[in-house]
């Protein structure tokens, strides 16, 4: 169709004005091979493997498959009835039989015919794994806690941005109306000068103590541990990996890094963050689980803005508050309502019915920034950031004392011990 | 510093927080779980025999020992006398004959509390296969320069996992001393070997690691290419940040000549780019004209990234040699601020045949904003790709009234299709001098184009001009169109609904009505003025003999304003001519009755009682129910009471009567408030004994307040 393709030497410009612009029209490309009418040409689709398919990929992957852009072509997951599982949903989708099965996501990675993945693993294979996808080519919707540790996220901002990949981590929020609009709010002034933000998480649990017992078969034990440490096989670990530091760091992270998330987007300090972090906890005094059952942690940015990170209450009462000196407005996350003093603030809101449970502006931005290889919402800087916030927070509840930040170097002021736990050695084979 | 983390003794069953989480039973059974407070440290006792019960943990038994010696390390201070001695006992843990997960448990406290009192007992543990990666969890962070001596005096003797978690921790801490020992790994025939050895010195970083690798990758065969290319390229943005940027570049500029992928080709070209931020426009013109489309795609968004437009206008003189995506992305990143050439290269692409770059040259016109564009946009609102969108948005953001005029100006040169799209933006525009070029379409235009007119009229004309827009209207064939129109009178009227000229023109229109459909159409819009000419008109037609004009009137006066239409459509309720526009009046009582309207406001609960009798089917009883329990009245109370009796209509009756009570009963003196719960539970005959008695109380008490 271009002129190029017939001579190098004959631009477009020069054969336009060899026989007058008129002639563009009508264009002879069906609107089919440019994409239009529903359809996109093959070669610009984008061929998507699925890393995890556990509830969470279960419930997210029709929402990347309904974009034509995106072919989901494959799926990994090191337990076999997951990766059945997500087989059928992939073929049911696409009515075929074409969906590849990965026991060792490794394989899905190495083929030169997937160009991106989407990681819907355990918190512990989030970051390792989106930075093998990085160095391998891929580019990346991981979804959220982004990683395991402090060093993890730099580690994984590096690969990915070595990498020139481009990483979309599932904060959808950033994407979704309601939270739009509050950040909007907020920045615009119009509840005054923020001093405090509220993100409640729900309490607890603790888990209880049971025996080890046999690896089921079709479970690949070894690769669902991944990098944390080798521990006997135990159900009770297996099915509620959320609540032990190795394999993650409990609700505070689980829950509360979408509302660290929102606090920085707002703000707009996705490359720093607080500078002193102090709170409590109330831990199990005799349980299997290791993480905080309640706890406060308060967090405070050099402008003196505090963030309230709690965990309390039921889980369906979590949600986000923006306090200002002349009102606040806060975001119900179990209901996406938004409720706000002065009351006259919600007329500015324009309908939105989409809450957080509808990632497909997310996804359509990360696809907007694969086709521009620009910086998505949730870029990786940013979604490290926000993990961080929760990250040091829970090494403040472990060291029971203030800790003091510098975002810049990423360390701890005066405080040896909190640095050294802001890395953890990797079980080989895994590295960064 | 107000709270730490708390080590109360205070017990709390957390069973059922377990529980909420869907954990299952067998999982939450067991633990009495309790908060902790800031109390007295664990004493020196209390630690030695945790520590000495913690030997024998397993999975499976308590945790207990080491929540102790958690709280322990938590609770004393680092260097103090009590963290010596938890260290101490740790040590034993570690070097005893503990359980596995004992010695890995004991090794995390010291992860984060060991000194160099520990190094001893963690090197040791380096010497057995089963416990080096427990040793290196606790040695990943150790500030003691020993320990990186100790892992590469260990890492010869080791095999398999625990040699890689070796060269791996050595690659962690950056330990220059290690490259030789790395390099040689390199070589070994262990693939997983070589490969982490290759990432340990990328992530080391110094020269000497950056020459090994330059070494491997000159050599044939080389070690495996994607994992050496990857550690070149950490090696080289380590150097980068440490000040080496053309070492750094020598690193990159190896993958860029010698990977055939192309996302290393990108990583390697963005490395350049950073490396040597001069010679950026220079990359980003060489991977633009590579003929690669993800390396032009990369090029463009790292300029896009930069937030400097430099680079991307001194592209523009290639732009043509381009395939037509990367025009695009380029004709995209290219800023909103004035530039002749920008400006240049937009207006030529635009008309190009491919509709890509057309489209980013639409966003670019639309971004630089000249009203003189206007009619090249209007060109390629014409075409039938994706340029037409993006005209069209471009079109809607150009500012100034000139683009207006143009718009105006241009319409009846348009092709159809193209004139309907460019009345859409004009109503977007929000363009009120488009007023009589929308007129004249309205009423000549094709039928599509007429709509279209209205559908803009709707949005744009003033109330003062509702005259000209009754004749466009009058004159329109009955369908689509008419209902379109009188949509956009009816929409024009809203605007002004006291404008004495809109109303004048909308009775002259409806007087000079031709025929019955017209005249129906003229008196639904009656409402929407709603002043006592409009409302006799209006009742003259509800009498009329034409079925057309007669509902249309009952329509009118149902949906009236305000209460002057009651009497009028009680009378139709009761006596109009046909069960059509009996129920429609009976309707239009309802609704006004239900928003308080009532002709004589002193006297509600009379309009009530007229309108209640002539409730008959089930369906206006329930109406009737709905509309009464806003409005409570001890007369209103009482004849949702009486309705209790029908089953056809019980469940709405016990919801308005349960409201109606709810809300009269603050007004009433003389007995305490029925609480909602009890209500709930009332039967029928108890709730409408209730209800009698509270409105026999306000009707002979001050309960009078009650009525609004």
């Amino acid at each position: 169709m271009t002129a190029k393709q017939t001579s190098p030497q004959m631009t477009r410009r020069r054969f336009l004005q060899g026989v007058g612009r008129a002639a563009a029209f009508p264009l002879l490309v069906s609107p089919a091979v440019l994409g239009r009418a529903g359809s996109v040409p093959p070669n610009s689709r984008i061929v998507l493997g699925n890393i995890g398919h556990g509830h969470r990929a279960t419930a997210i992957l029709p929402h990347f498959m309904r974009f034509k852009e995106i072919q989901v072509r494959g799926v990994a997951d090191c337990r076999r009835d997951r990766l059945l599982a997500g087989k059928a949903q992939v073929d049911g989708f696409y009515k075929n039989k074409d969906c590849l099965i990965f026991d060792d996501f490794r394989e899905l990675l190495a083929r030169p015919d997937f160009d991106a993945v989407f990681l819907a693993t355990g918190n512990r294979w989030h970051g390792m794994g989106s930075i093998l996808a990085a160095k391998a080519g891929k580019d990346i919707y991981s979804e959220k806690p982004v990683t395991l540790t402090l060093a993890e996220g730099r580690e994984l901002v590096n690969a990915v941005q070595r990498n020139g990949a481009v990483y979309q981590a599932g904060h959808q929020r950033r994407s979704v109306d309601s939270y739009r609009f509050m950040a909007e709010v907020v920045r615009r002034g119009m509840i005054g000068r923020v001093h405090t933000v509220i993100m409640q998480v729900w309490e607890g649990p603790a888990i209880g103590y049971q025996a080890p017992s046999p690896v089921p078969k079709g479970f690949n034990y070894d690769m669902w541990l991944g990098q944390t440490p080798w521990r006997p096989f135990c159900w009770a670990h297996v099915n509620a990996w959320q609540y032990f530091w190795d394999t993650a760091e409990g609700v505070l992270t689980d829950m509360g890094c979408h509302y660290t998330d929102l606090m920085q987007f707002t703000f707009g300090t996705d490359d720093t963050g607080p500078v002193e972090y102090e709170g409590w906890a109330v831990f199990p005094e005799d349980a299997y689980s290791e993480t905080p059952i309640r706890a406060e942690v308060r967090c405070r940015y050099p402008n003196g803005v505090v963030g309230v990170l709690q965990q309390r209450g039921a889980f369906g009462e979590r949600f986000i508050r923006f306090v200002g000196d002349e009102g606040w407005i806060q975001v119900d996350d179990e209901t996406n309502r938004v409720t706000a003093s002065p009351a006259s603030i919600l007329r500015w809101r324009t309908i939105g019915t989409k809450s957080w449970a509808d990632t497909g502006g997310h996804i359509a931005d990360w696809l907007h920034a694969i086709r521009h290889r620009t910086r998505p919402a949730a870029h990786v800087e940013a979604a490290h950031r926000a993990i961080s916030i929760c990250q040091i927070s829970n090494l403040c509840l472990r060291l029971g004392r203030k800790l003091r930040w510098d975002p810049k170097t990423e360390s701890f002021l005066d405080d040896p011990e909190a640095n050294r736990m802001r890395a953890r050695a990797r079980r080989a084979p895994w590295h960064a | 510093m107000k709270t730490f983390v708390v080590l109360s003794r205070m017990r709390r069953a957390l069973k059922a927080a377990s529980l909420a989480a869907g954990l299952g039973a067998a999982l939450c059974a067991g633990p009495a779980l309790c908060a902790a407070s800031k109390a007295q440290p664990p004493s020196k006792a209390q630690i030695a025999e945790a520590a000495r019960a913690a030997a024998s943990y397993t999975i499976g038994k308590s945790r207990r020992p080491f929540i102790i010696l958690e709280e322990a390390a938590r609770s004393a201070r680092p260097g103090s006398e009590l963290r010596k001695f938890l260290e101490d006992r740790l040590i034993d843990l570690v070097a005893g004959s503990a359980e596995p997960e004992a010695r890995r448990l004991a090794c995390r406290l010291l992860w984060a509390v060991g000194t160099d009192r520990s190094l001893p007992a963690l090197e040791k543990l380096l010497d057995d296969p089963q416990t080096v990666e427990t040793a290196c969890f606790a040695l990943r962070s150790f500030p003691s320069p020993k320990v990186n001596a100790i892992l590469r005096r260990h890492l010869p003797k080791l095999r398999g996992p625990g040699r890689l978690a070796v060269i791996n921790l050595l690659g962690d801490r950056r330990d220059p001393q290690a490259v030789p020992l790395l390099a040689a790994s390199v070589e070994s025939e262990n693939a997983a070997e070589a490969e982490a050895a290759l990432a340990a010195l990328g992530r080391i970083g110094s020269p000497k690691a950056a020459e090994a690798l330059l070494d491997f990758w000159a050599k044939s065969p080389p070690p495996p290419r994607r994992a050496l290319a990857q550690a070149l390229l950490q090696c080289g943005r380590r150097l980068r940040l440490d000040g080496r940027a053309d070492q750094a570049s020598r690193l990159f500029a190896a993958v860029w000549q010698g990977a055939n992928s192309p996302r290393l080709r990108a990583a390697a070209l963005l490395g350049m780019m950073r490396s040597e931020p001069e010679r950026a426009p220079g990359l980003a013109a060489a991977a633009l004209l590579s003929g690669e489309d993800l390396l032009a795609r990369t090029a463009i968004g790292q300029i896009e990234a930069a937030r400097d437009p430099r680079p991307a206008r001194a592209l523009l003189d290639q732009i043509h040699q381009l395939p037509p995506a990367t025009e695009a992305l380029l004709l995209d990143v290219l800023p909103a601020a004035p530039s002749p050439a920008a400006a240049a290269a937009a207006r030529e692409f635009l008309l190009l045949p491919e509709a890509q770059p057309a489209a980013a040259a639409a966003r670019l016109l639309g971004k630089l904003g000249e009203p003189a564009d206007t009619v090249l946009l209007l060109r390629a609102l014409a075409a039938k790709d994706a340029r037409a969108d993006a005209a069209a948005a471009a079109l809607r953001t150009l500012d100034g009234e000139r683009v207006n005029r143009i718009l105006v100006r241009s319409l009846p040169r348009l092709a159809g299709p193209t004139r309907v799209r460019a009345i859409g933006i004009l109503a977007d525009r929000r363009a009120v001098e488009a007023g009589d070029a929308l007129l004249r379409l309205a009423g000549k235009g094709a039928p599509e184009e007429a709509i279209a007119a209205f559908d803009a009229l709707a949005r744009l004309l003033p109330p003062e001009r509702a005259g000209a827009l009754v004749k466009a209207a009058s004159a329109t064939p009955p369908g689509q169109t008419r209902e379109r129109a009188f949509r956009a009178l009816g929409e024009t009227l809203r605007r002004g609904p006291r404008n004495p000229r809109a109303a004048k023109a909308l009775l002259a229109g409806y007087a000079a009505a031709a025929d019955a459909s017209l005249r129906a159409a003229f008196l639904e819009l009656f409402p929407i003025v709603g002043d006592p000419a409009f409302l006799k008109r209006a009742v003259e037609a509800a009498h009329a003999a034409d079925p057309e004009t007669r509902a249309a009137a009952v329509r009118a006066l149902a949906a009236w304003p305000s209460g002057e239409a009651l009497e009028p459509l009680l009378a139709l309720a009761q006596s109009g001519a046909d069960p059509t526009t009996r129920t429609l009046a009976l309707r239009g009582c309802l609704r006004l009755l239900g928003r308080g309207e009532a002709p004589d406001a002193s006297r509600p609960a009379a309009a009530w009682a007229a309108v209640l009798r002539l409730c008959r089917g089930a369906a206006e009883k329930k109406q009737a129910l709905a509309a009464m329990a806003a409005y409570p009245l001890p007369e209103t109370l009482r004849a949702a009471a009486g309705m209790l009796n029908d089953p056809a209509v019980r469940a709405e009756a016990r919801a308005a009567v349960k409201r109606m009570i709810a809300g009269l009963q603050s007004g009433a003196a003389g007995a305490a408030p029925i609480p909602k719960e009890k209500l709930d539970k009332m039967t029928d005959a108890q709730l409408k004994a209730a209800a009698e008695q509270l409105a026999k109380r306000l009707s002979s008490g001050p309960g009078k307040s009650a009525e609004r």
